[in-house]
């Protein structure tokens, strides 16, 4: 762990840390990832891989997992929503290391004690379609031209 | 254009004149001055599907002419701002609902649908998207898109970009193409989310629902000071409230969200006051040093907190009763009034600035965000900022657990000099903009929370982005748009 934004309620974590350690020293602080499971790997592979084990996003709209990163290509600043042009976490998150390489990143946590809100929605995942793989070949052509 | 034939197409003067701009106020400035439509687009296209919309964007490759996407004009950025060699693609006629699944609660609309009647035809399914922006009577579901927009009710259902299940557009390429939401990744859609048209037209998008509320709680607070305020919306997101609406005004603000703010008043004749008003504005510190003052905290009534919460059942009281135990540590209980009055004129404000142009005055909004412990200092700096040059009041009106948007709303005239008035006002606004966004930056925080960048703050969008973060988004651009007809100008430093 970099550094606890308790009265934010975010941890900066080093990609290289293990999910497991950062969930052991938060616990020091009555916090937590909050996770349905723990895999075994360290917090920039878990986010390139795609979060496995973190709540959907759809069960609570307010809230989000990831604040701010730090990566090979760029940073964003810790913040709880923008509108400053395309969300670059587009290019990171379960983008298997396809761009970038996460350096650190800005998680949310959750007091031990706290209630979760829960809204219902289905969440089937639909699987990567042909247009979406064509794009991020694009993309990435136009990144490491 | 002979290759138009068969499109909804126009270029008559009037048309032209009026997709010259969007409601950037430094336009209106520009017409009150005489000058009404100095960035005429060379016509006007309605696309009637996605084919069309994918037969225009291979006719402007085909001719080198930029487009523009338009959806009801309301962005205050300078989002669109035309050239003679562009065509304003407006999507008003692209706007059915294609499907309402109410079992999975998604609905499919097409881009151009407006935003009041599109939530209406929910609402009577028993259904609602929970988007509730201040200018739903004027914007677009692919506005809303474009700029990632926020709703009032963002509390509890999010902001536009919590909303967006799958996302069909017109990529640069002259392609039709689906992309869907995975909130963990890997997804293209919070790519096109907030690109402001510049990566792709969207089209179509299909849209997360949730049942309309049957049940709703209202509560209000005065608090004795913002910090207060803020700290009591901090304590019930961090312990899993989420009201729909939960806003705080300052004492200024409060004064106007109490009274129900702005009445019906003639949009062309000065009034009686304008002198007065005007001579007050040239001396925007000292009243902010007046409105500052304990005395005048006391008088105004304090900060105003409004709470609605939405539910199905009863549960909804139990959320009110917690959220009262939270702030009424330090605040006073006022009732549901405020509230209710609250929801009465929440559509009030976006449509009412052209008597305050009329009068020779410049009014602007600015959102910033920033997590709860740097919340303070973008609040003190950017007040500060503004304040100098313009009277400055503040709401803050989307929390989430980990941080806030504050909302400044300011007001200024010309600034003593030999200029034109028009002249001068446009110079104190753009001073105004630049010291207010090096303070939101200097402060910690983002330079946009839901109107976007166009062109008004992409001067600073290197700031906020870093050089990485501009060259990640020049690579996408590329990607999407290899031809760099979509919107130009827009979100380049």
């Amino acid at each position: 762990m970099i550094e606890l934004d308790a009265e934010s309620l975010l941890v900066h974590a080093k990609g290289t840390e293990r999910l497991a350690d950062l969930e052991a020293t938060l616990a020091l602080q009555g916090l937590t990832l909050d996770l349905e499971t723990m895999p075994d790997m360290t917090v920039a592979a878990w986010l390139e891989t795609g979060a496995e084990g973190a709540r959907s996003a759809w069960l609570d709209p307010a809230d989000h997992l990831v604040a701010g990163i730090t990566t090979s290509r760029f940073s964003i600043k810790p913040a709880p929503r923008r509108a400053v042009g395309p969300d670059l976490l587009s290019l990171v998150l379960g983008a298997r290391r396809s761009f970038v390489e996460i350096e650190s990143v800005w998680l949310r946590v959750h007091r031990k004690d706290s209630q979760r809100p829960t809204s219902s929605f289905d969440t089937l995942a639909e699987d990567v379609t042909d247009d979406e793989r064509r794009m991020f070949d694009a993309i990435k052509t136009a990144f490491f031209r | 254009m002979e290759e138009l034939r068969g499109f909804v197409v126009s270029s008559d003067p009037a048309d032209l004149a009026f997709y010259s701009r969007d409601l950037w106020p430094r336009h209106h400035m520009a017409v009150r001055s005489g000058n009404v439509a100095t960035h005429p687009p060379r016509a006007v296209v309605w696309p009637r599907t996605t084919d069309e919309v994918a037969r225009l964007v291979r006719f402007a490759i085909q001719h080198e002419i930029a487009l523009v996407p338009f959806g009801a004009g309301s962005g205050v950025c300078a989002g669109v701002l035309p050239t003679p060699r562009t065509l304003v693609v407006d999507l008003k006629r692209l706007s059915a609902i294609r499907e309402i699944d109410k079992a999975k609660r998604t609905v499919t609309v097409e881009a151009g649908a407006m935003g009041l009647p599109f939530e209406e035809s929910l609402e009577r399914e028993g259904l609602t998207l929970g988007h509730f922006p201040s200018s739903i009577l004027c914007s677009t579901v692919g506005g809303w898109i474009a700029a990632r927009s926020a709703g009032q009710a963002s509390g509890r259902y999010g902001k536009i970009e919590d909303m967006v299940v799958a996302l069909e557009c017109v990529t640069g390429r002259g392609e039709v193409m689906r992309f869907v939401h995975r909130p963990h990744g890997p997804s293209l859609v919070p790519a096109i989310i907030g690109s402001e048209g510049t990566l792709a037209i969207v089209t179509a998008a299909k849209l997360r629902l949730h049942r309309a509320p049957t049940v709703r709680g209202f509560a209000s607070w005065s608090m004795p000071s913002m910090k207060d305020g803020w700290e009591a919306m901090r304590e019930m997101f961090q312990s899993g409230l989420r009201p729909a609406v939960l806003r705080l005004y300052d004492p200024f603000d409060s004064v106007l969200a109490r009274s129900g703010k702005a009445r019906k008043r003639s949009a062309h004749a000065p009034g009686r006051g304008t002198a007065a008003l005007r001579a007050l504005l040239k001396r925007p510190q000292a009243i902010g040093e007046l409105l500052d003052s304990r005395a005048a905290n006391v008088a105004l009534g304090g900060a105003l907190l409004v709470a609605i919460f939405d539910g199905q059942d009863e549960s909804v009281w139990d959320e009110v009763a917690r959220a009262r135990a939270i702030a009424e540590r330090n605040g006073k209980y006022e009732g549901e009034g405020p509230a209710r009055k609250w929801l009465i004129h929440r559509y009030s404000v976006s449509y009412r600035q052209a008597p305050l142009f009329a009068q020779g005055l410049f009014v602007d909004t600015m959102e910033v965000a920033a997590t709860w412990s740097r919340l303070g200092a973008l609040y003190d700096a950017v007040r500060r900022a503004i304040g100098k040059r313009a009277f400055v009041m503040a709401h803050m009106s989307h929390a989430y657990p980990d941080g806030c948007c504050i909302y400044f709303s300011f007001a200024g005239v010309a600034a003593p000099g030999k200029g034109a008035w028009d002249d001068e006002c446009e110079a104190r606004y753009d001073a105004i903009w630049k010291d207010a966004l090096a303070a939101a930056l200097e402060a910690g925080g983002t330079i946009a929370h839901h109107h976007g960048v166009g062109r008004s703050k992409a001067p600073r969008l290197g700031d906020e982005l870093g050089a990485g973060g501009l060259e990640a988004q020049r690579a996408l651009k590329r990607a999407f748009d290899p031809h760099g007809i979509l919107n130009p100008g827009a979100l380049q430093p």
